[in-house]
């Protein structure tokens, strides 16, 4: 037999010890390497959203608080954008405070969250202010005539709106289940993001059935493949899906 | 070993240790991030990041795992164990990392503290997509950073080397939580199945280590007992887990020999009466044969082996009495101590006589091999065994003496006329 024998505090192992140790340890680092890759390479959920989180910017337009708080602005052709807004962190805005905007002309300071063409402000507290008097124009009806509007069973998944347009990339499934429900929690409103073949995303603003917003009563179907059936309709630039939590139904998920 | 404890001794296979360790670990995070990031501009910085730290955690601990059943399989892997306890660190550090990320970037700044948050954003239902795979995640970095804490050669010696190994075991327990955390948190995600084949062969290459080296011993407690007529009484045994020792030693890990004691424990339980053989074995696996019962002078001792059996400067590791004893052969002379070093339990028998002294195979620590002490001025020491060499053969005291105890070396030419038990100086 070999006598040879390693002591790990003397200078150098045995010579059959060293070649095996080289061995492995060229072993070991090809597995990082190549691990590493793979894992990087196989990644799948990350999207096409933006947190511009270092950019603050000023934003003027005409608040409204229903369905969710949001924000309509106006380019200088005369083509709107609707911007959903949410407070800094995990909260959604302060819709008691927020109220006495609705349908005032304001202006307010704040991040944009994008993905596409939905967008979003995180507004900075302080900064959301009436510029003008309360123009008296009523908010934008929901209209139900839309192509698919009317009362509907849709499937898809629970998403925040504040992490899925953006903030968090990927920000959806069961990774990201803590952090959608502390956000839902904290009043950020949901959206059921429905997937079609081809990559197609649509995005539905999910309210009760008297138009109230849906937080903590439907924490138990985030981030899961559900069924909700409700009443759609557009209201703005935004999609609503009128339905209560016992509309919701979970799904098996297919593989 | 040391009388002081200082926070790390460095050698220079330490330092080339620790700079292979540090260097994949920065391969894997900078190859990870960096072709993420090119690939996915727009990936949150945050998520990438926990994402890099969670999976470099994850890997090393499987290499970490894989060590202990490798060096079992083949000795030459022994270096890999030496610094072992820096990768456990290491991988509780990567862990670490990722935690603070994930609570940072998806507990914190919300309507609860985040820690709550961590147990109570799943709701605990049994569909695969909502287990709480992340208090899956925390109880394991616990594990991890009660082995990190009590690494230290400082808790080891306060802890006993025993009570601080079965605390050690626990690293299977944070292996399976991690399983979990991973199966049922990113890959109900990434349902892409290559993350879902990486984890299971992860997992079946960890499980098939042990299992091989595993089968080995059983392999080798057969070959103890395949009749030559005149083979050792063993009882074999068919669990894969030792059983407790004597002496409330609890019984050494699966990992316990880098060559092999697993399942040896069984069999010596069963108490040899006085004359009967002990089962072997040594640094050769190869039975030790021998004729008929001995001990005429006293009934106390048991024929253990034969001198020829022995290589010089090496031992056999023979079990007497429920107690594994390591019988080394040097300089003409025949010394037996206890097999278990006063380190983190390293089998001694394996090792070899350097310098004079019994050299541990594991990290190296030596003991004399006259009384199982550290020479000065380190102050470890094991129990010893009284011996004598009769006729060729190996006679071993199966009562072991206090650890330290001073006992003749028997001489191997001088065997003739010894009838008494052997002058003992305690
Ligand atoms: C407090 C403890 C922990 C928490 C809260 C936690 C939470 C999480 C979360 C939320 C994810 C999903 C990340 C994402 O992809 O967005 C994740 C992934 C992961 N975690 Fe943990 N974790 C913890 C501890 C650990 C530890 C100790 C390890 C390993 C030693 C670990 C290994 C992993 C791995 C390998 C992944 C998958 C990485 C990937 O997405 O590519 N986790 N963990
Ligand atoms: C978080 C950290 C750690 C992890 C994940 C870890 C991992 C492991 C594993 C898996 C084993 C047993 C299985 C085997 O033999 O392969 C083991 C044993 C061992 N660990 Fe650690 N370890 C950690 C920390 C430490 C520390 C801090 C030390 C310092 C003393 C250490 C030193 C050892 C030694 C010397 C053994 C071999 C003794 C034996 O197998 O019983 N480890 N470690
Ligand atoms: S176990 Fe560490 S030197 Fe023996």
């Amino acid at each position: 037999m070999n006598d040879e024998f390693y002591i790990g505090w003397e200078k150098q192992a045995p010579p059959t010890f060293s070649r095996r140790t080289k061995a492995a340890v060229a072993l070991i680092v090809l597995l990082a390497s190549g691990g590493s890759l793979l894992l990087a390479f196989n990644q799948r959920l990350i999207g096409d959203a933006v947190f511009e989180w270092n950019r603050e910017r000023e934003f003027a337009g005409v608040f409204r608080a229903k369905p969710a708080p949001h924000l309509v602005t106006e380019a200088d052709d005369g083509s709107t954008t609707t911007h959903l807004l949410v407070a800094p962190w995990k909260f959604g805005l302060d819709r008691d405070a927020a109220r006495e905007f609705d349908g005032r002309q304001v202006s307010l300071a704040g991040r944009v969250i994008r993905r596409r063409d939905q967008s979003m402000i995180e507004v900075q507290p302080q900064s959301l202010s009436a510029i003008g008097p309360n123009t008296g124009a009523p908010a934008t009806a929901a209209s139900a005539t839309s192509a698919g509007a009317g009362r509907r069973t849709l499937r898809g998944e629970i998403v925040d709106s504040k992490c899925w347009l953006g903030v968090m990339n990927p920000g959806r499934l069961a990774t990201h289940r803590g952090c959608a429900v502390r956000c839902l929690s904290g009043g950020v409103p949901p959206i059921l993001l429905v997937q079609y073949e081809g990559g197609r995303t649509e995005h539905y603003l999910l309210v009760g059935s008297d138009g109230r917003a849906l937080n903590r009563e439907i924490l138990d179907f985030v981030a899961e493949p559900v069924t909700i059936t409700g009443e759609v309709a557009r209201q703005g630039d935004l999609l609503v899906l009128r339905a209560e939590p016992g509309d919701i139904a979970r799904l098996e998920r297919k593989h | 070993m040391s009388v002081d404890y200082v926070a790390v001794q460095w050698n220079r296979q330490k330092r080339w240790y620790d700079a292979v360790l540090a260097g994949a670990v920065l391969v894997f995070l900078a190859l990870f991030i960096g072709v993420s990031k090119a690939l996915f501009p727009l990936v949150t910085d945050e998520i990438l990041l926990l994402r890099a730290f969670g999976a470099a955690a994850f890997l090393l601990l499987h290499v970490i795992l894989c060590i202990g059943p490798l060096c079992r399989l083949d000795r030459r892997f022994l270096p890999l164990l030496y610094n072992r306890r820096h990768a456990g660190v290491a991988c509780f550090l990567l862990g670490l990392v990722h935690a603070v990320l994930v609570i940072v970037t998806y507990h914190a700044g919300g309507d609860i503290n985040p820690f709550v948050s961590i147990f109570t954003s799943t709701p605990l239902r049994t569909s695969p997509d909502s287990l709480p795979f992340q208090a899956f995640g925390f109880v394991a970095l616990f594990i991890l950073f009660l082995m990190a804490a009590t690494s230290h050669d400082f808790w080891l010696a306060n802890l006993t080397a025993p009570v601080w190994k079965a605390l050690h075991m626990s690293v299977y327990a944070a292996y399976g939580l991690l399983v979990l955390h991973v199966t049922f948190g990113v890959l109900q995600a990434e349902t892409n199945s290559v993350f879902a084949a990486a984890t299971a062969i992860g997992f079946f290459v960890v499980i098939g280590l042990h299992l091989m080296a595993g089968s080995r011993e059983r392999a080798f407690d057969a070959s103890m007992t395949t009749p030559g007529g005149t083979a050792p009484r063993v009882i074999p045994s068919h669990s894969p887990r030792p059983s407790p020792s004597e002496r409330g030693r609890p019984a050494p890990p699966m990992s316990d020999c880098p060559n092999g004691c697993l399942s040896r424990e069984a069999a010596e339980q069963i108490p040899l009466s006085p004359g009967e053989k002990a089962g072997v074995r040594g640094n050769e696996a190869s039975d030790c044969h021998m004729s008929g019962a001995s001990s005429t002078g006293s009934k106390r001792f048991v024929d253990a082996c034969a001198v020829a059996d022995i290589p010089e400067n090496r031992a056999r590791i023979v079990c007497v009495a429920g107690e594994r004893v390591a019988v080394f052969r040097y300089d003409g002379k025949v010394s037996a101590v206890s097999n278990v070093c006063q380190h983190q339990n390293g089998p001694l028998g394996e090792g070899k006589i350097v310098y004079g002294c019994i050299t541990c195979p594991w990290h190296g620590y030596q003991y004399k091999p006259e009384d199982g002490a550290s020479p000065a001025p380190f102050t470890e020491k094991v129990p010893t065994f009284r011996v004598r060499v009769r006729n060729g053969r190996v006679l071993v005291d199966p009562r072991p003496l206090p650890a330290g105890t001073h006992v003749e070396p028997a001489l191997i030419n001088d065997t003739a006329f010894i009838d008494e038990p052997l002058a003992v100086h305690e």
